[in-house]
């Protein structure tokens, strides 16, 4: 059967193809050196601002911590997604366990490409396809104040990942969709500063788009349905919509928007809950200023209805 | 006769419904514990001048408010089904819950001993409180369409 042998071969070399293709196109990419060269000397007064902003802390310190020992990075929380367990990992200053023998280009790696120093991808549970948006100075800088937090020994246990999400290689594929240094919202010549900065601290270091944003079946957020809303990654509740759209958040002023991050009160007494409350208490230590500039984008970005179903409402 | 029954069945049946509804119950008492809040707020915010006298009133409201939530009674086993976003985890960790409930109970009760009589007493008392109802919420309540 001289064609059935054809048609096998021209299938193995075709898949082989298709393999390899796959296998160059999922290779961990660093940063190149134009980037790395604009990293500088950090300064902790600012790359303290930048935790707050970026809610390190959040995810990176021992599960049920308070105070003080938020600061200590020891990882371990458990994120119980339909992806498997993510568990954040030890970024506390320990040399072994840690983060403390990376180099300042490390972090950049880590947070702007999603690489680990050893040359693996991280999972988008670390939320670089939004650090990727970041100042490579404001790097820097988070780099700087890590460097004053404790060294806490232990690791963290790793991921329990369901096939195929437990192959690594393939989240390279993922970046080719998702990551990328670019503002989601486009915003016009002559757009106020204030605005400009809230896109950068919302889509960059806030992070707000990876739980306020729907996601597609691959995981990535859906930027048409940018902020939105959607259904919690964890749990059987929803992240509520923060645009001015239906369900948003339009009949909140700047104003109310700030207070909410600066107090945890809605604009009619509710309280902040669930994930959100660790958010708040983190932006609550930025400036006035910085929680204006985030009202001042939320206020600017684009309406969008719900981004998650309707609650079906009980019979009784 | 037949009637009278019928209506006394009618009116205990009511009776029921009516204290029957924890759901309904502990929502009202956290809308009115959020109004206090809100108007305690105005006056953290510097909207509405300080008025000691006022400001206690509306402190002795919340604790009121904040003695009438009974956990057992008004959030009984089973009423996590229905129009809620109670967390199933207050019956999961109900000792975790309640000691959450405790604690706001016993600042709003501190507050009110120690009458704030400027601004800034009663903006740390709230910034305490406010605190209470964001662990709280943290843990136990749900966000729901």
């Amino acid at each position: 059967m001289p064609l059935l042998k054809k048609l096998i071969g021209a299938a193995l070399v075709l898949g082989g193809v298709g393999a390899v293709a796959a296998w160059f196109l999922s290779a961990p990419v660093r940063l190149d050196a134009e980037t790395v060269a604009q990293l500088g000397p950090g300064d902790v007064a600012r790359g303290k601002r930048i935790f707050y902003a970026g809610g390190c802390t959040s995810c990176h310190a021992k599960p049920g911590s308070q105070g003080e020992a938020r600061l200590q990075l020891a990882g371990g929380l458990q994120l119980k997604t339909p992806f498997g367990i993510f568990v954040p990992p030890n970024i506390s200053q320990d040399a072994k366990d840690g983060i403390g023998a990376w180099s300042e280009e490390d972090l950049a790696n880590a947070m702007l490409k999603g690489v680990s120093p050893g040359g693996e991808h991280f999972y988008p549970a670390f939320p670089y396809a939004s650090y990727a948006r970041m100042k490579p100075s404001d790097i820097a800088d988070l780099y700087a104040f890590l460097k004053t937090l404790p060294a806490v020994a232990g690791k963290a246990p790793g991921h329990t990942l369901g096939f195929p999400f437990n192959i690594r290689r393939g989240i390279g594929l993922w970046k080719l969709l998702y990551l990328s240094p670019q503002p989601v919202i486009a915003l016009a010549e002559g757009t106020p500063d204030k605005v400009m900065e809230g896109r950068y601290l919302v889509e960059g270091p806030g992070h707000c788009g990876e739980c306020h944003t729907p996601r597609d079946l691959a995981g990535g957020t859906k930027k048409a349905e940018w902020l939105a809303g959607a259904t919690a990654a964890e749990g059987s509740g929803i992240v509520p919509n923060i645009t001015p759209g239906e369900g948003g958040i339009g009949d909140w002023s700047e104003a109310d928007i700030a207070n909410y991050l600066e107090t945890g009160f809605t604009p009619d007494f509710d309280s902040v809950g669930g994930a959100m409350v660790d958010v708040q208490r983190n932006i609550a230590q930025l400036t006035p200023e910085d929680r204006a500039a985030v009202a001042a984008y939320l206020k600017a970005a684009p309406p969008h209805p719900n981004g998650y179903p309707a609650r079906k409402k009980p019979e009784n | 006769m037949r009637k009278l029954v019928i209506a006394i069945s009618m009116l205990a049946f009511a009776g029921s419904a009516a204290f029957a509804d924890p759901i309904t119950d502990r929502q009202a008492l956290m809308k009115e514990r959020g109004k206090i809040a809100g108007g305690l707020s105005k006056v953290v915010k510097g909207e509405e001048a300080f008025d000691a006298a006022a400001v206690l009133t509306a402190l002795q409201s919340l604790q009121a408010n904040a003695e009438k939530l009974d956990v057992d009674a008004l959030f009984p086993a089973g009423s996590d089904k229905g129009d809620t976003k109670a967390s199933p985890k207050i019956w999961e960790d109900t000792a975790g819950f309640k000691a959450a409930n405790d604690k706001y109970v016993a600042d709003v009760k501190a507050a009110v001993a120690a009458a704030p009589a400027d601004v800034d007493a009663l903006k740390a008392q709230f910034n305490t409180i406010g605190g209470d109802c964001g662990t709280c919420h943290e843990s136990f309540r749900i966000k729901k369409g």
